[in-house]
């Protein structure tokens, strides 16, 4: 943990990645390890075209074969509302909109599930799992080492619990439909490199599974074997063998203002109390200001520096959204909503 | 090649290695012990095939061929040498 001001923490030159990021290293004109590497901005277009040519390939495989052709990960939020109306406008994917409602979701937010879904004229599901399941989850993984170092530097804590509950849900449902594609609303940084698109295979996910139930129900208790499991039946019963997992926005390239200007035509608002990195999610800024006390750096800077070094935004925007770090002060009136002592952080 | 492995371990998963109780064992199953992921294996697949031109099957993926560090260097040795 850092006691420098977040202001003063040295910082990439080209994309802000922070000293204080795990495994980052800096070259004598500053540029961090990860831009050493990457290409300038500009090649991104090129990158992103042959991309969206894999994810079309795909999509052309798999159209009007299924119920549905994608279960679409819906959160209600800017990125996957943007996901969503371009795989049914641009690409005419039949799409199953399914939003997990963790008891946070903000009220605007929850207006833009249905406003969104109705506009493109798609069937929307909202599972909502026990909210003493879900606020136990969360007061856990602020408290608890559950996720792998790496998981770490994409997301919080909290939220990499969630997003794993939720992948879990979307699996077992394409399942269940026999839906050939799962497609979620991720952007560049937020998911490993290569996430575009990602053929799961049932078989090899059945080992990393039964690891991962057993440290599942031994941090969250019993009920998570159900919340994060899939049942050997429900794999042997489906004939899918393999799941495509797409992650659209890797390969669109779209600016923040260009999203919310697209989905705006849908009716969707912006929220006004989800700060500054999340357009959904009440609880996120005390998942921000977890990770920011236990590890001196934000969470987002990860998916922040890649829209810079992918040339999605700019680095003085960049540096604004990094620095502010939810007022701890703030945040402790939402730890409580969960039964969370900010001191016990 | 057992720096190129390493490094990719430390860098990509952030996985140290030692033996003096500060690092993982490099014996260590890397999925039992929690520091390696769906995400992570899909990743480090792929980062062994393209790195040291092989191929790597369905069956090897699902096997215990690269559970460790220790075990994915024989198992790359093993393959380059052929
Ligand atoms: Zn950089």
């Amino acid at each position: 943990m850092s006691a420098v001001p977040v202001t003063e923490i040295r910082r990439c030159t080209r994309c802000v990645l922070p000293s204080t990021f795990p495994g980052v290293s800096f070259d004598a004109d500053g540029l961090c390890s990860m831009c050493q590497e990457a290409p300038p901005a500009p090649e991104f277009d090129k990158i992103r075209g042959n991309l969206r040519r894999k994810l079309e390939e795909v999509f052309a495989a798999h159209r009007g074969k299924a119920e549905y052709d994608v279960i679409v990960a819906f959160s209600g939020g800017k990125d996957s509302s943007y996901t969503l109306m371009t795989l049914a406008r641009t690409y005419g994917l039949k799409c199953l909109a399914v939003t997990i409602d963790n008891g946070f979701i903000a009220e605007q937010a929850q207006k833009n599930l249905r406003v969104v879904t109705a506009s493109l004229g798609i069937d929307f599901l909202l599972f909502t799992p026990a909210p003493v399941f879900m606020n136990d989850l969360y007061k856990t993984s602020a408290t608890t080492a559950v996720h792998t170092k790496a998981a770490l530097t994409r997301a919080s804590s909290m939220c990499n619990s969630c997003i794993n509950l939720i992948n879990n849900h979307m699996v077992k449902l394409a399942l269940e439909k026999s839906v050939p594609i799962i497609a979620g609303g991720y952007i560049g940084g937020q998911v490993p490199k290569d996430s575009v698109l990602m053929v799961m295979d049932l078989d090899v996910q059945a080992r990393f599974r039964s690891e991962a139930i057993k440290r599942y129900v031994k941090h969250f208790g019993p009920d998570a074997a159900s919340y994060f499991g899939i049942s050997d039946a429900l794999v042997a019963r489906s004939p899918l063998r393999k799941i495509n997992i797409v992650n659209p926005m890797l390969a669109f390239g779209v600016t923040e203002d260009r999203i919310i200007e697209e989905i705006a035509t849908l009716g969707w608002r912006k929220t006004s109390d989800t700060g500054s990195n999340s357009t959904n999610c009440l609880l996120n800024d005390l998942g921000i200001a977890v990770h920011y006390k236990q590890h001196g750096y934000n969470p987002y800077v990860n998916e922040i520096a890649e829209q810079v070094r992918t040339g999605l935004m700019s680095r003085a925007e960049a540096l604004e959204k990094v620095q502010d770090i939810p007022d701890f002060a703030r945040v402790e009136r939402q730890a409580r909503k969960i039964g969370l002592d900010w001191n016990e952080v | 090649m057992d720096d190129k492995i390493r490094q990719y371990l430390a860098e990509t998963l952030l996985i140290e290695f030692g033996d003096d109780g500060s690092g993982v064992s490099e014996d260590a199953n890397l999925f039992e012990s929690g520091l390696i992921d769906s995400f992570g294996f899909v990743q480090l697949v792929a980062f062994l095939e393209k790195t040291f031109a092989i191929e790597i099957s369905d069956e090897e993926v699902l096997s215990d061929a690269l559970s460790s560090f220790a075990k994915i260097r024989s198992f790359v040795a093993d393959k380059v040498g052929r």
